[in-house]
């Protein structure tokens, strides 16, 4: 938070440094959040530029009620639901997303990892957006819910429900499944 | 089927595998970049010309000259960072000796003050899960300069009566030397927060020779009133994984935030933040400053209950070479054992009192040893941890860490913590 706090005045003050040092912080938690939330890395790379770009053209006059990294994370959010939701990717695309990596070169055990990977990004993209967004926000991002709903000018509760719901879809996807 | 805590922990796992194959290509970085200082250079660029600069706004006011002045002089001669601009060294020499003036006629400070910790333990114990417990302190200062002070919580007192140094860990286990102590002893590190002369001067030296600290030290408008903000980082003194992370104030990252009065250099508030996973956590406050108030000479004075039991430093024993050459394991285990057979003689032998107070001898008194486990250290502590697992008399199951050191006249292991 201090470090945040003082960047921030330090932008206030003019310095590019901490600028480029916001970026360097930041970048890959909201690469990670675009990519969550719209499943394309590459529309993700395009959200996260547009992101930081804007922000780097008002933050002399911002003034934050909620932590640097909150507010990052849900301009992410607030881009991907506005300007991203016909882009994003629909669940039978899914077999062609490229999941994880690092798991590539495993041996034969790690295969049903990434069959349980596969299994739960589906689900998760069975959900209706409001929820998944919600979810992602939470448990991927760590964002509060009282910053989500104050990020989308929404009821707490409304959040909360949402979230709930979700999880309990995911539930019944997933034991369904099993 | 699942429960949601479940899901939600599955769910966790499988952003975690994610978050590793978030990468920005390393042109799209450049772009990001590039077009964001633009962005930036423009919109500054439009701010300057519609605003005046916040150095000729401050420089109108002759009181915010005087602050600003002191500020500058002290964070110029220490390298922290503040505004860039340079000020009349002389000028700003003898403001500041003027402020330090204003300070020293004080004779008393009353605190009060919240902090997460359990009511009886240390005093620099620390627990983030745990709500607030009191804390108030008071110092004063007799026009023949003896000096008295004292702090508290709930179930723990230090009281210096300018003659000797008392510490009351209720209901009745003292400390008592003979001396006055200076602020800051028995880790009663908050105390120093009473020693307002030093306070701003010492912070930001510490922090110029401390490679451990950063600060950053900036003035504020509150309420039309000029103020010195101080902030503060301080590393952990023990590593992420470390049994004491967290647990002590000063085996913790966490931030100090000190508000002076910029004119008197009167502090005003401070704060304590952990870090901890991605959040500050207040840890502790001040919530009340009364400086010069009368203080009743009854709070230096402390009442004692009649069954008081005294701190005595370990003895050398007829066969102490005996508990010397014991292991951290085998001096737990023979304590134990000590508490199991309610053999109070052998008892006191790894525990550093006069005698045993009538309420321990009943909590331990006739225990199971379940297991003892394999003995580890803290960066942060000189001693050994040593798990163990009993069983009271009162069928209860006690799992903890038994704190025992040995760096005492007789070299023998006793019991510093963990019942």
């Amino acid at each position: 938070m201090f470090k945040d706090k003082w960047l921030i005045w330090k932008l206030k003050q003019g310095s590019s440094d901490a600028l480029c040092h916001i970026y360097k912080k930041y970048k890959a938690n909201m690469l990670a959040l675009a990519i969550a939330l719209s499943n394309d890395k590459s529309f993700a790379e395009d959200i996260v530029h547009d992101c930081f770009v804007s922000f780097a053209g008002c933050c002399c006059k911002l003034e934050l009620k909620t932590s640097l990294r909150s507010y990052l994370l849900t301009s992410v959010a607030n881009r991907v639901r506005n300007i991203g939701r016909d882009r994003i990717k629909s669940a039978i695309d899914i077999d062609e997303i490229d999941i994880a990596d690092s798991y590539s070169n495993q041996p034969p055990k790690q295969a049903m990892d990434n069959e349980r990977v596969r299994e739960i990004n589906s689900a998760l993209h069975q959900l209706p957006f409001e929820q998944r967004e919600i979810i992602i926000l939470h448990l991927h991002s760590g964002l509060k819910f009282k910053e989500i709903a104050e990020s989308q000018n929404i009821s707490i509760n409304t959040i909360q429900s949402r979230y709930r719901y979700g999880i309990n879809k995911l539930r019944s996807i997933l034991d369904g499944e099993v | 089927m699942r429960t949601a805590e479940k899901i939600e922990k599955l769910i966790k796992q499988f952003f975690e595998t994610q978050k590793t194959s978030a990468v920005m290509p390393i042109e799209k970085d450049e772009q990001v970049i590039n077009e964001a200082l633009a962005a930036f250079e423009k919109h500054k660029t439009q701010s300057a010309i519609s605003q005046p600069s916040v150095w000729r706004i401050i420089m109108k006011s002759s009181i915010t000259k005087f602050a600003v002045a002191a500020v500058i002089i002290i964070a110029a001669s220490l390298g922290i960072t503040f505004l860039n601009k340079s000020t009349p060294v002389a000028y700003a020499n003898q403001i500041l000796e003027e402020a330090i003036k204003a300070v020293s006629d004080l004779t008393s400070v009353h605190m009060k003050a919240r902090m997460r910790t359990l009511p009886n333990d240390n005093f620099g114990h620390l627990d983030l899960e745990r709500d607030f417990a009191s804390i108030e302190m008071w110092k004063r200062t007799e026009p023949n300069g003896l000096v008295q002070w004292r702090v508290e919580k709930p179930g723990r007192v230090l009281l210096v009566d300018g003659t000797s140094t008392l510490m009351l860990i209720r209901p009745n286990y003292g400390v008592l030397e003979k001396t006055p102590y200076p602020p800051g002893c028995f880790d009663s590190w908050f105390s120093l927060l009473m020693d307002v002369r030093k306070l701003l001067d010492d912070e930001l030296k510490n922090a110029k020779s401390n490679i451990d600290r950063e600060a950053l030290l900036r003035h504020e408008n509150v309420n039309g009133s000029d103020k010195t903000i101080l902030e503060v980082e301080h590393k952990a003194n023990v590593p992420e994984n470390d049994y004491l992370r967290n647990k002590f104030i000063f085996d913790s990252d966490h931030l100090k935030v000190y508000q002076f009065d910029s004119e008197t250099k009167l502090l005003e508030s401070f704060q304590i933040y952990v870090h901890k996973d991605s959040k500050d956590i207040l840890v502790f406050e001040i919530t009340n400053i009364e400086y010069n108030q009368p203080i009743l000479d009854s709070v230096f004075k402390l009442d004692l209950p009649e069954n008081m039991i005294w701190h005595e430093e370990p003895k050398v024993l007829p066969d102490n070479e005996k508990y010397q050459k014991m292991s951290p394991k085998e001096t737990t285990q023979a304590f134990f054992e000590a508490c199991s057979k309610e053999d109070w003689v052998e008892f006191l032998k790894f525990w550093s009192s006069t005698a045993v107070d009538e309420g321990l001898k009943s909590y331990l008194g006739g225990l199971e040893i379940i297991s003892i486990g394999k003995p580890f250290q803290s960066k942060g502590y000189g001693g050994w941890f040593v798990p163990y697992e009993i069983k009271l008399k009162d069928g209860s199951i006690k799992k903890r860490n038994l704190a025992i050191r040995n760096d005492n006249p007789a070299k023998r292991w006793v019991v510093d913590g963990g019942i």
